[in-house]
């Protein structure tokens, strides 16, 4: 019988087997793997370590020099007409530029205006890469520095403009996120209408489209609410019948709330 | 013995030369110098480092391609119009035509840095420019004693050429691939996340860590004392280490060959 032929690239040609390579030889090779894995797994824990300085310093340091953007015609020659792909290695890097061998940044100690820079590239490279706005909200949005939160959703909010049918659900979260984690409910408000102003045509879910209503409701303008609740409700961009009920079950809400509150005021003045 | 090493490194570095080779590097580091001069001066600051980072960057990319690509052509050559089988037959030790072979590129490779040196002092201080130059040095020397090794065992150039490219990019790569396994997004409960970690962990034993070697930002910060230390301090051993196995791997496989 044939015995089958081992499979062998073009060139490599026939082989001894090992056991005529001499004994040093073979002797040298384990000893020199021995010790590239243990010189290895020596300095394995070294990440971090050659900057020599305090870790506050270092932070200080890698956060100082995060490099300002590339402007965008640099960045669209290196990418060597793929800009798709540069935008996400891009983001793939933004990602990472906060950890460092042996030191992971805070994000807040990031400048933002540098990273809202590199996060703009990314958009204008792709925009269709989900990675900045997404980043804005959940990574450099969800810092406890109340100003760069800010910052960031004034960033989501400036993006969501150039393309409200696509970034409509970051401008509802980025409302959202004002309201929950800065208290700031004239923000939320605003980004919130924006958000019904700029989507208007476009086929948004109800709790998108009445997020501002709510707000407005939130922020103590009952009447303006109710207001806004009952044009909508009437405007017949409300077709779920459960959706209706339950708007109109808290226009009554509202309409008894404001009716409570008058008599409140009147016995008030009558005392 | 050490007559035949030096006679087979000078017939290397000789078909080094009749390749124009040395001609050919330096139009590529003055075609990089032209290069960073010209985005360079398109930047509203920071034009120096942006020149040194473009230099630094792409001749240490050059230096291992064209290091790599002409080793493995020439050594498949050589197999191929039967010279390597000519030396054999001479009262050669298969040793002295590895080390002979090896010397040759190194040569070659030393050549190459310091071109990549002296195009980095043009952005960065001296001392810098020429620990970095070192750094690359050894990545170089790495890169061909690797390149030789795959090129005597695989004999094929597209398969030894990606095999080349793959051990470079790991080697470059594998410090941020470690940080990436255990980065933000690490989780210690997923078994896929400590396994891939882990596997990354093993990896890098097993590679060296290029990504120390010779990092532009050295170029680009222009640190004399951060860039003096890590080179001689850190790479050194390992190069020296990794270089040996290199030899060892690829006597034992020369040994191997069935001429």
């Amino acid at each position: 019988m044939r015995r089958p032929q081992r499979w062998r690239l073009p060139g490599a040609g026939e082989q001894r087997k090992l056991r005529e390579v001499p004994r040093p030889l073979l002797l040298l090779f384990g000893s020199a793997l021995a010790a590239q894995l243990l010189l290895a797994s020596a300095t394995s824990g070294q990440r971090g370590e050659a900057t020599g300085l305090s870790t506050t310093a270092a932070v200080n340091r890698v956060a100082a020099e995060m490099p300002e953007a590339f402007i965008e015609p640099v960045a669209r020659a290196m990418a060597l007409g793929d800009p798709a792909a540069f935008s996400r290695a891009l983001s793939l890097w933004l990602q990472n530029a906060d950890y460092e061998p042996g030191l992971s940044l805070p994000l807040a100690s990031l400048d933002y205006p540098k990273v809202g820079a590199w996060l703009d590239l990314q958009l204008a490279l792709d925009e269709d890469n989900r990675f900045p706005m997404l980043a804005a909200l959940h990574l450099y949005g969800s810092v406890p520095d109340r100003d760069k939160v800010r910052w960031m959703l004034e960033w989501v909010a400036r993006h969501f403009h150039e393309d409200p049918a696509a970034r409509w659900r970051y401008m509802a979260e980025a409302a959202v996120k004002a309201k929950h984690k800065l208290d700031d409910l004239q923000l939320a408000y605003r980004l919130a209408s924006e958000l019904d102003q700029q989507t208007q045509g476009l086929q948004l879910p109800g709790w998108a489209r009445q997020l501002h209503i709510f707000l407005k409701a939130d922020l103590g303008e009952r009447e303006e609410a109710r207001a806004l609740l009952g044009a909508l409700i009437e405007s017949g961009q409300i077709t779920r019948p459960e959706e209706l009920r339950f708007l109109t079950r808290k226009l009554a809400e509202m309409t008894a709330q404001q009716g409570d509150e008058i008599s409140d005021k009147m016995l008030k003045n009558r005392r | 013995m050490f007559h035949h090493i030096v006679a087979i490194a000078r017939h290397t570095i000789r078909e080094t030369r009749h390749g124009r080779l040395p001609w050919i590097a330096a139009g590529l580091v003055l075609v990089c110098v032209l290069m960073a001069e010209f985005i360079g001066n398109t930047a509203l600051t920071d034009a120096t480092q942006i020149k040194a980072g473009i230099v630094g960057f792409a001749l240490r990319w050059l230096g291992a391609l064209l290091l790599a690509v002409f080793i493995i052509a020439s050594q498949v050559r050589e197999a191929e119009d039967r010279i390597v089988e000519l030396f054999f037959s001479l009262p050669i030790r298969r040793e002295h035509y590895f080390f002979g072979k090896l010397l040759g590129y190194l040569a070659l490779a030393a050549y190459l840095a310091l071109l990549a040196g002296l195009a980095a002092a043009l952005y960065a201080p001296p001392a810098v420019a020429l620990a970095w130059a070192i750094g690359h040095l050894l990545e170089l020397a790495l890169v061909a004693a690797f390149a030789l090794l795959v090129a005597i065992s695989i004999g094929n150039i597209t398969a030894a050429t990606c095999a080349v490219a793959g051990f470079y990019m790991l080697a470059r790569g594998i410090g941020a691939l470690q940080l990436m396994a255990t980065g933000p997004f690490y989780d210690a409960n997923s078994l896929a996340d400590r396994f891939l970690a882990a596997a990354v962990d093993y990896v890098a034993l097993i590679v060296p860590h290029f990504d120390r070697y010779a990092p532009v930002d050295w170029l680009v910060r222009g640190e004399v004392q951060a860039a003096l230390d890590i080179p001689l301090g850190g790479s050194l051993p390992q190069a020296a280490v990794y270089l040996l196995l290199l030899c060892a791997a690829g006597l034992v496989d020369l040994r191997r060959k069935q001429l």
